[in-house]
């Protein structure tokens, strides 16, 4: 009776690892996937910090002063330069609209290439599991592009340099949005 | 003893929030970290009409190093004291910030920090806006983006290392500033 009761137990036992084992796996295997299907260029979306606290790909804004904005833009390394300034230029025609405004002017705009550090390891197997095993990083070079612009107050003639808002999301927002 | 229990948990509160200062105040950034060192530069002219004539008018773009978050930040205070403390070492700031030439305005548009990782690159980007006080004409306006790498070798602790590239990138930055202030050519009025 106790034999078979041990038995019963070990067998359990197996069955839990044997479970985990596999959830592990799909885990793994879904985050390689996920991260595959992730591999294309940053398209035109808000930089998230809420979870890390850090800055992910995407742009984010400020007020500089009264009427003066900046906008920057870190694109991953699959985005060109060019993209990124697009995406700048875009988010600056929306904060326009934002504002109550139609027109608005570049101020100063940068485009960019910054270095980031990233992990590379190796798949091994490790009590029976798939663990990454980090062997060392790799410095990736992505995109940042940086605008000010000042969101002009409704007058009758805009200055030449102006850009129409509604313009710049027409033409951009097709193919980035 | 409901005494003594309530004695162990005021001790343990204030060990508590001790320990929580002691970790917060390891996470600010050092304003003396942030000013870039003497080699960089060359002799700087006597006669430049740039010299001890730069007021600090506005700092601001920072984020102030929150008591319970991991992530250090870089707040409008430290770089504030780091900028006035550069100008001052190069000999560009006035002894009065009403009668100063130039007034110059500074804007930590962002400071880009990376996810986890042990080699910790930070890029700061900050805007330099130089006005002249008599005729209230920007002489000059830069943004400015300067990265800076902290590894295993000068931290173990991510959080200090993080710190470490921080300051390192706001140092980096200032020293560009300082550079083009060095070879700006301007006058100190449009009468001049």
């Amino acid at each position: 009776m106790m034999l078979m009761r041990s038995l019963s137990e070990v067998f359990t036992e197996k069955r839990i690892m044997g479970a985990i084992k596999v959830l592990i796996g799909s885990i793994i295997i879904l985050t390689i996937l996920g991260l595959v299907g992730c591999a294309r260029p940053t398209g035109y979306t808000k930089a998230s910090s809420f979870l890390t606290g850090t800055t992910s790909y995407g742009y984010e804004d400020k007020r500089i002063n009264g009427d003066e904005f900046s906008i920057v833009v870190l694109g991953n390394t699959l985005t060109s330069k060019a993209r990124a300034a697009e995406i700048a230029l875009l988010r600056a025609a929306h904060l326009t609209k934002e504002q109550g405004r139609t027109h608005f002017v570049i101020i100063k705009q940068k485009t960019e290439t910054t270095e980031k550090a990233v992990a590379m390891s190796i798949p091994l197997f490790v009590g029976g599991v798939l663990v990454p095993v980090p062997v060392g990083e790799r410095t990736d070079k992505e995109p940042m592009s940086i605008l000010l612009i000042r969101p002009l107050p409704p007058q009758p003639a805009y200055p030449p340099d102006a850009l129409n808002a509604a313009e710049v999301i027409e033409q951009l927002a097709k193919h980035l949005e | 003893m409901s005494l003594l229990l309530i004695c162990v948990r005021l001790v343990l509160m204030i060990a508590m929030l001790g320990t929580l200062s002691a970790c917060w105040k390891y996470k600010l950034a050092r304003p003396e970290h942030m000013v870039p060192e003497s080699a960089l530069f060359p002799s700087y002219s006597l006669d430049s009409p740039l010299r001890n004539a730069l007021a600090i008018s506005n700092v601001c773009g920072g984020e102030k190093t929150k008591p319970l978050s991991s992530l250090p930040k870089v707040g409008d205070n430290e770089l504030h004291e780091a900028l006035r403390l550069s100008l001052s070492q190069y000999g560009f700031l006035s002894a009065s910030d009403v009668a100063a030439p130039f007034r110059l305005d500074v804007f930590l548009i962002a400071l880009k920090q990376p996810y986890g990782g042990l080699t910790k690159i930070v890029t700061s980007v900050m805007r330099y806006k130089l006005t002249r006080s008599s005729d209230d004409q920007v002489v000059y306006h830069d943004i400015i983006t300067a990265s800076y790498m902290a590894t295993l070798e000068d931290a173990f602790d991510g959080a200090y290392r993080l710190k470490l590239a921080n300051e390192g990138s706001i140092r980096a930055n200032i020293a560009v500033f300082l550079r083009h202030l060095h070879s700006l050519n301007i006058m100190k009025s449009p009468a001049q």
